[in-house]
């Protein structure tokens, strides 16, 4: 993997740029406080309250996925347009490299502090799991519906970062569809409940990570809940792994055909 | 080399380019004038692989350019008008990402970095940050990187541009020195003085039509209608202007400011033969030379300052 050279230098760079140092020192110290707090009072709450396993799981599940859906359209979505604003575009693509190459380079070096996030979370996770005794599926499903997420919104990003010009669209565009996926499709299943005056959820947030997230770890601990579960599922999986898919085919195509400014 | 046929590109209503046609042979140093906006940037652009072209074709070593786009990149090395350079890596990083971009292999790239460093003259900044460099100094990194995998062909556009005169000498050294190398170059310019020293092939291109094309020295010909001889008597410069006009080699001689200008179309020994022809006649010649006729009264000759 190392021998694809957009991946060694995208890597290089972030780690070596004095601009990310400070971006990550000014995020990184009250988000280090924060975790440090939570750490600290979850665990807590941990030895007190020997019944909250199940509470953890969903709770570090929920956070991840909100954390995951903030941060994953600002690392891929200026991967592109940097290159395109600081005129290095152009000689990128006149080389042998491929526009998988480069797709997948920027893909991967961008996405590692996602399994950092997973790491930081997994003590948690694992101790609700074990303590818990979790079945398997649930195990699974919570980071299938994780990963999906992060595929779907990384790949977003990078598909505005290609097709656009700006950096500033770009970011514009990728938070856009997270927004509308989340927030958004909430806000018109409510405007839908509202104008309708019919209570049961629409079809819509089936594209919700979140929503899926909560109904499936509910199904899965053996609760019944009145709707297709499983439909939703599939439904959600099938729009987050094909879209991903898609797009990326979508994003290859458009770097090989794209003009270089 | 190099060869487009009726190549044009158009942006909307806009037609930067219009039907040119090129032919550059393997060896030739090819320096491509015209003004601003006249259509440079865009055609070498359009042979680097970067722009699809409207209509026509551009071949590079026999290969159609915009259908073959993977086998033509080997051979071509492209410095843009206008690059960026990554920040946060060292001069040999930066080198050492585009020879693996050009999939160089690792055992082969550490010599071609020093080579290209030292025919570049920045082998002591090897460990230095890119952004550390001068903008002179990053030009020549540019160029450094578009020779790392050794291509055939160079498209390099304005690669003097915005230097000092110092960087200015040092680049034109560089090319003086690729020339040496046998590299088929396509250099643009508007600077003429820039590309007169070492180009043996002109073209010049105004509002995206390429006015003329050739030897430089074919061109001086056509365009400025020979040479000009300069040639200063003491006194009789009627007696000397009926002389010349006799002289086939001179197409027209007249007096302008004390001075007997000639039109010259012959051999260096047509031009002995005119300063004899004078001295037998005992017309006293204070000085005889052949103006120096440049890039410069060949580019005002042709062009209007017209851009698409």
């Amino acid at each position: 993997m190392m021998a694809n050279p957009v991946l060694s230098k995208e890597i290089r760079t972030r780690l070596r740029s004095k601009k990310a140092r400070k971006v990550q020192l000014a995020i990184g110290i009250p988000a280090g406080i924060v975790v440090f707090v939570s750490y600290g009072r979850l665990l807590l709450a941990l030895f007190r309250f020997h019944d909250l396993e199940g509470e953890v799981w969903l709770g570090c599940s929920m956070l991840q996925l909100a954390i995951i859906s903030f941060l994953t359209p600002g690392l891929l979505a200026n991967a592109i347009t940097q290159e395109k604003e600081q005129r290095t575009w152009g000689l990128l693509r006149i080389t042998r490299l491929s526009s998988w190459q480069i797709i997948s380079g920027k893909l991967i070096a961008r996405l590692l502090p996602i399994p950092i996030l997973m790491v930081l979370f997994a003590p948690f996770m694992v101790y609700s799991a074990v303590s818990s005794a979790m079945k398997w599926p649930v195990i699974a499903g919570t980071y299938a519906v994780l990963i999906s997420a992060v595929l779907l919104f990384a790949v977003q990003a990078l598909f505005w970062s290609t097709t656009l010009k700006k950096t500033s669209t770009a970011i514009a565009a990728s938070y856009g569809l997270v927004f509308l996926a989340t927030i958004g499709t909430y806000i018109v299943d409510q405007l839908i409940e509202v104008t309708t005056r019919i209570s049961s959820p629409t079809s819509l947030l089936w594209c919700n990570p979140f929503y899926v997230m909560a109904d499936f770890m509910v199904k899965l601990n053996g609760y019944q809940i009145p709707r297709p579960v499983m439909q939703e599922i599939i439904v959600f999986f099938s729009i987050y792994v094909a879209g991903s898919v898609v797009l990326l085919a979508v994003t290859d195509v458009a770097l090989e055909r794209i003009q270089a400014d | 080399m190099i060869k487009t046929k009726n190549l044009r590109k158009e942006f909307g209503k806009l037609v930067a380019v219009d039907n040119l046609n090129l032919e550059i042979e393997a060896g030739d140093i090819f320096g491509f004038i015209g003004p601003n906006g006249a259509g440079k940037t865009t055609t070498i652009r359009m042979l680097a692989t970067l722009l699809r072209p409207t209509a026509g074709k551009a071949y590079i070593d026999g290969i159609e350019v915009t259908a073959n786009h993977r086998q033509v990149r080997p051979l071509i090395g492209f410095m843009p008008d206008f690059f960026g350079v990554y920040d946060d890596v060292k001069v040999w990083e930066y080198l050492d990402f585009f020879a693996a971009a050009y999939r160089i292999p690792k055992r082969e790239r550490s010599d071609k970095i020093d080579n290209v460093l030292h025919l570049t003259n920045l082998g002591t900044k090897k460990d230095s940050f890119v952004e550390e460099l001068s903008r002179g100094m990053k030009q020549r990194l540019c160029l450094a990187k578009t020779l790392i995998h050794g291509p055939k062909v160079l498209l390099l556009d304005e690669p003097a541009s915005g230097l000092d005169p110092r960087a200015r000498i040092e680049i034109k050294e560089l090319l003086k020195k690729l020339k040496s190398m046998g590299k088929t170059i396509l250099v643009s310019s508007h600077i003429l003085p820039e590309l007169a020293d070492f180009c043996n092939k002109i073209g010049i291109i105004e509002k995206g039509r390429l006015i003329v094309a050739g030897d430089v020295k074919t061109i001086l010909e056509q365009t400025v209608g020979g040479r000009i001889l300069e040639i200063k008597v003491m006194d009789e410069a009627p007696k000397a202007l009926e002389i010349l006009s006799d002289l086939s080699s001179i197409k027209e001689a007249q007096l302008v400011d004390g001075m007997l200008q000639a039109q010259f179309s012959g051999t260096l020994e047509d031009q002995c033969s005119a300063l004899r022809a004078l001295v037998d006649a005992d017309v006293k010649v204070l000085s005889f030379s052949e103006q120096a006729t440049d890039l410069e009264d060949i580019f005002m000759k042709v062009t209007k300052g017209i851009v698409s």
